[in-house]
């Protein structure tokens, strides 16, 4: 669905123009501004990817429906936050997980990875993130077959941990 | 002691919750008696999360590009005035 950038792109295009409307007009009618109906559909386009790649999603409405779903969750667990309901409901969110791992540190990091070896970042992306086969990765990054693509990506990651390790024993809010 | 290939791997496999569960149990076993494994374990976890962030911050980059599309190219004039009209635009 989603192997290549351009795919990716052409697929987040085609929600945007199809499912947007819906979840701005719900935005609007409950008080929200444009800039939050954007953020809120941001949010849920990543989450529908996530769960699309993951690989367990069994679609029984269509795609806009179900991001308008995600959509009017995280926008009422929005308003609740900033204590714009008072209502304590029970239902379980879906909510785009926090991201306690972002800190100041982290970025440094992750530029320091990016300078230090992109390809194997984007390798190991490809395979963690996106969740492609060991097929595809071989195709994507010019590898001969699975087998080959997965000792690549074995080296990557213990190339990509090495340097994790040495680099974050000098950033303190980056330890084990 | 250096992680072999294969110990990368079964990590791997532990942190994805692809072990099955006698060997989890195993692997648990081993990870409170070793603490150069537990060591591993856990900065291995942290390139999984530093994986994560990173895709995920791609797939925003890559959204944010679709919104200034839609809410810049003439081709999508109707699409943005049916939009800001929502807004009282």
């Amino acid at each position: 669905m989603t192997t290549t950038e351009q795919q990716r792109h052409d697929w987040l295009l085609k929600l945007y123009t199809t499912a947007f409307p819906a979840i701005a007009q719900y935005v609007s009618k409950h008080g929200g501004t444009l800039d939050e109906a954007k953020d809120i559909f941001q949010d849920a386009l990543v989450i529908y990817y996530e769960k699309t790649v993951d690989g367990n999603l069994q679609l029984t409405h269509s795609e806009k429906a179900y991001l308008l779903g995600i959509a009017k969750h995280l926008w009422y667990h929005q308003q609740q936050k900033q204590g714009r309901l008072v209502t304590d409901d029970v239902l379980n969110y879906t909510e785009l997980p926090e991201e306690n791992i972002a800190t100041p540190s982290t970025g440094r990091l992750l530029r320091y990875l990016e300078a230090a070896g992109k390809k194997c970042m984007d390798m190991l992306q490809a395979y963690y993130y996106d969740k492609q086969s060991m097929r595809e990765i071989a195709e994507q990054f010019g590898l001969s077959g699975e087998r080959s693509a997965t000792v690549q990506k074995h080296k990557c990651l213990e190339k990509v941990r090495n340097k994790v390790k040495e680099k974050a024993l000098t950033y303190e809010d980056f330890c084990i | 002691m250096k992680t072999s290939a294969f110990d990368t791997q079964r990590i791997d496999r532990y942190l994805l919750q692809q072990l099955p569960s006698g060997d989890k149990l195993v692997f648990d076993a081993k990870l409170m008696l070793c603490p150069e494994l537990y060591e591993t374990v856990e900065w291995q976890r942290k390139v999984h999360q530093l994986v994560q962030l990173r895709g995920r911050q791609q797939l925003k980059t890559q959204i944010k590009g679709v919104e200034q599309l839609v809410f810049s190219q003439p081709e999508y004039s109707s699409f943005r005035q049916r939009i800001m009209r929502l807004f009282g635009r």
